[in-house]
């Protein structure tokens, strides 16, 4: 889905910030990447965003017009609206299977009549599920979350876990940033004075 | 549809206004220009001669009808109207005068024209009966209107531009943060785009339509005329606010 070989990678000031000697994703697969404070885990994500038919021969994306989702730490959610309202944004059409799907999802995190609950009411771990929620069902072809350990506690983590390894059947991968190794996920990347590696 | 919908009220508004004050203008222009026409000069002389010869200077400004009744017209319509025909033998033809009227066309005067026959009136030597102030007075106010009314009119657009696009132009920027997350999320590009254009289509299509309706309702109840320019105008003060505002917030959001 996803290749990147020998890339480099600038800073916003226009200078080289980041190296990646080899990195491949698999459909419905799911990698890591860890790294430092200021490491380039963001600027890497950006990277992919910002570049979404390719990056010279050094980055390859091997799907056309692929959606590509980001979730970080910033805010995407939209306070006057339904929590139900700001799950169905990118959706076009808003059916009743689409929606049930959604309650389904939701009802794994206790989250109850999301039609009439607002984001402004809730934490920050729930708003950020909710982003996933989103994300999930548009059904992307890779969803990156940016600083997934700090996201969540213990028992949501191993929920949002369970979503997104549900997600993985619909072909979508994922790449998660992090501070710390997350055990679960076997695929590990790491950042280390300016070169991503394996 | 809601953000239409105030759009719409708010045009419909403005045009609603900017009719009335119209009406206004016209509705003074009319009773000026009334006064006007209900002004008559009576011009009385014995001699026929002098009175033809006011006549023909007067005609030359084409702003007057003028109607000359002879006083051997005048005297049997006199005898008539006031049962006289005992008396007819005592009239004397020669005490009695010709009577000139002069009535006035507020549509083909200006203050020149204006000028021109009050010199003339002057220069004869007849008897008038005629009240120049209250003419000039009417005069001056109609043109007053007459040049008053462009600006009215380019100043009604102009601010109806100005407010349709900072109303747009907010409830545009209100959406900003909802499709940055359509598209931060996947959804399907340039849709903002031709959403905005179809609405906006719409939008100038239902409310030119009703505003002519509106406006021709308008013009029967005041007996007004309606400009020519009128509806290519009602749509420019839809169109420039909704192409600003796409070059400004839509275009680049795609």
């Amino acid at each position: 889905m996803l290749k990147f070989k020998e890339c480099s990678i600038r800073n916003y000031f226009g200078e080289n910030f980041l190296t990646i000697k080899e990195l491949t994703l698999e459909k419905s697969e799911v990698i890591q990447i860890v790294g430092r404070n200021n490491s380039g885990k963001s600027l890497f994500c950006d990277f992919i965003l910002s570049h979404p038919n390719g990056f010279e021969d050094s980055f390859e994306i091997l799907t056309e017009k692929p959606i590509i989702i980001k979730i970080g730490i910033n805010d995407n959610l939209i306070d006057e609206i339904s929590v139900l309202k700001n799950i169905l944004i990118p959706f076009k059409r808003k059916s009743e299977n689409l929606k049930s799907k959604i309650f389904d999802s939701v009802k794994i995190f206790n989250f109850e009549d999301i039609d009439n609950l607002y984001p402004k009411n809730m934490s920050f771990s729930d708003k950020k599920i909710i982003e996933i929620i989103r994300a999930v069902s548009r059904k992307p072809h890779l969803i990156i979350i940016d600083d997934f350990d700090l996201m969540f506690d213990e028992i949501k983590f191993i929920k949002v876990i369970s979503l997104i390894e549900n997600s993985l059947k619909s072909g979508t991968s994922f790449i998660f940033t992090a501070k710390n190794k997350i055990d679960r996920i076997p695929k590990t990347y790491k950042i280390s004075n300016g070169f991503l590696v394996k | 549809m809601k953000k239409n919908l105030i759009l719409f009220s708010i045009f419909i508004s403005l045009i609603f206004t900017f009719d009335l004050i119209n009406a206004n203008l016209d509705f003074i222009q009319k009773i000026n220009e009334n006064k006007i026409k209900s002004e008559k000069i009576i011009i009385a002389d014995k001699s026929l001669k002098s009175l033809e010869s006011l006549k023909t200077r007067l005609d030359s400004l084409t702003s007057f009808k003028i109607i000359i009744q002879k006083k051997t017209d005048l005297i049997p319509m006199l005898i008539k109207e006031y049962g006289l025909k005992k008396y007819s033998n005592l009239i004397d033809e020669t005490n009695y005068p010709n009577i000139m009227t002069v009535k006035i066309s507020p549509k083909n005067l200006n203050n020149s024209k204006f000028l021109k026959l009050n010199k003339i009136l002057a220069t004869s030597k007849s008897q008038k009966i005629f009240h120049p102030d209250m003419v000039k007075k009417s005069l001056f106010k109609i043109e007053k209107i007459n040049k008053f009314k462009p600006i009215v009119w380019i100043s009604e657009w102009l601010l109806g531009i100005l407010i349709i696009f900072t109303i747009q132009n907010l409830l545009e920027k209100n959406e900003d943060k909802f499709w940055d997350i359509f598209y931060s999320t996947g959804g399907q590009k340039k849709t903002r785009s031709t959403k905005f254009i179809f609405q906006n289509v719409s939008l100038i299509f239902v409310a030119s339509i009703i505003s002519i309706i509106m406006e021709n309702y308008i013009a029967k109840i005041y007996h007004l005329q309606i400009s020519k320019f009128n509806v290519p105008s009602q749509i420019g003060m839809l169109f420039f606010p909704g192409l600003l505002v796409y070059l400004k917030n839509i275009r680049r959001g795609n």
